[in-house]
């Protein structure tokens, strides 16, 4: 997955535009990051044979942490 | 093994998510309910219990079958919430029914999972030739125990499950007379890794009760009592995505049909993201996918039942091929295909 089929994905789940979103943008800045967010990035993630664990996608805090949590598979 | 009848029964009081939109910020009520996609449902009132729900639901299907009670070998009753430690609220069925004395009585305790793997123990009974007539009862009255009467609700942490649950019961009736069989092909399994994933703490052996049981504790990031239902979600979505798509097409292979041999496919209604999401995955054309959830919510084991009954329509009464997935508590899974013509079904019982 490259990283601006992320952030445009990103963008959808959280109910923004892909130019609101940067590495360092504050997840905890959206309402909509909640766990409907986590469960609709995990079909994100799913989609493109990407597999991170569940219970670590809501102690993310930035943009860039979902991104390392992914352990590389976004580029 | 044949389906002879089906029918089911929910208790009078609809609930609209309004209650919620009185209490919590219309966002969060907006995001779960487009998220589960349950419009209405039913709620019983104190005192009414599973097997109440499953014992109206099966009196009439047992008159408009126009079988004699005696003639009824084995009762089997799907619940997470008996009505007492002891008995088996199956016995109260066995009771209210006016069945014989020679019956096989007892419960069976699963949820999503629970109408798919009572059709596979029953499926066995008949086919040993112990018994040739048998009820398969689920249902869940959960309401004022695992998440508050919509009345009560007060914490947030309580919303989606709130939101998401209702109560009802079915009876499914079973018979080898004839001969053949209506199963084409089963599948089941478990996976205790997922143990804690669908779960309430309290209230047994392992968590006896006592006052402590009903405070509140920080739990993640929310506040539930031990007695309240959690679930995760993610991880729930997660063990889905890996066992539906797979058990559907295990199933599809053994029965040797194609997809669009399949008239109805019926998914445990976890909610309707979920259904949406397994269909996709499962490449279900989505006209064959039969959906109750917005209109009677989560109804665990009688979900499937519940389903068939409100949405079948013509297919209970001409030759039909189903596909049946349960998928949750335990956490398990289990599915059937079945073939059925003409079944007996009695309008939605309301108590």
């Amino acid at each position: 997955m490259t990283n601006a089929e992320f952030i445009k994905a990103l963008a959808e789940v959280l109910e923004t535009a892909p130019d609101k979103l940067t590495s360092t943008t504050d997840l905890t800045s959206f309402q909509c990051w909640d766990s409907t967010a986590v469960i609709n990035l995990l079909v994100v993630f799913d989609d493109h044979g990407i597999k991170v664990e569940e219970d670590k996608i809501k102690d993310c805090k930035t943009v860039q942490d979902l991104i390392d949590l992914t352990g590389g598979k976004i580029q | 093994m044949r389906i002879v009848g089906i029918s089911a029964c929910v208790p009078k009081k609809i609930v609209t998510p309004d209650f919620a939109y009185a209490k919590f910020k219309p966002f969060d009520v907006d995001r779960i309910v487009g998220n589960t996609g349950v419009l209405q449902k039913r709620e019983a009132e104190p005192g009414t219990t599973a097997s109440d729900l499953c014992i109206a639901a099966a009196k009439p299907l047992i008159e408009a079958l126009d079988w004699d009670p005696s003639t009824i070998d084995a009762v089997v009753l799907v619940t997470m919430l008996g009505d007492h430690y002891l008995p088996a609220s199956s016995h109260r069925a066995h009771q209210q029914l006016g069945l014989p004395a020679r019956c096989m009585v007892f419960d069976i305790n699963l949820g999503c999972s629970g109408w798919t793997h009572g059709m596979l123990v029953i499926q066995g009974l008949l086919a040993s030739g112990v018994v040739r007539r048998a009820l398969l009862l689920c249902g869940e009255m959960v309401t004022g125990f695992m998440k508050p009467y919509s009345a009560d609700l007060e914490h947030r942490s309580d919303l989606a499950n709130s939101l998401l649950i209702g109560d009802a019961g079915t009876a499914t009736a079973l018979s080898s007379e004839g001969g053949d069989s209506h199963v084409r092909a089963v599948e089941f399994g478990a996976d205790g890794s997922g143990f804690g994933q669908i779960i309430v703490q309290g209230g047994g052996s392992r968590l006896p009760w006592s006052p402590a049981l009903f405070e509140r504790r920080e739990e993640a990031d929310e506040t539930r009592r031990p007695i309240d239902l959690t679930l995760h979600g993610p991880q729930i979505l997660t063990f889905a995505m890996k066992k539906v798509p797979a058990l559907l097409q295990t199933m599809l292979d053994a029965a040797q049909w194609t997809r669009d041999d399949v008239d109805a496919y019926v998914f445990h209604q976890a909610n309707k993201f979920m259904i949406n999401f397994l269909r996709q995955r499962a490449k279900v054309p989505e006209d064959k996918v039969l959906l109750s959830i917005e209109e009677f919510g989560n109804t665990s084991s009688a979900s499937i039942p519940l389903t068939m009954v409100t949405r079948g329509g013509a297919l209970l009464e001409r030759p039909t091929k189903w596909a049946t997935m349960g998928f949750g508590v335990g956490l398990s899974w289990s599915g059937l295909m079945l073939e059925t013509d003409r079944i007996t079904t009695v309008p939605l019982v309301e108590i």
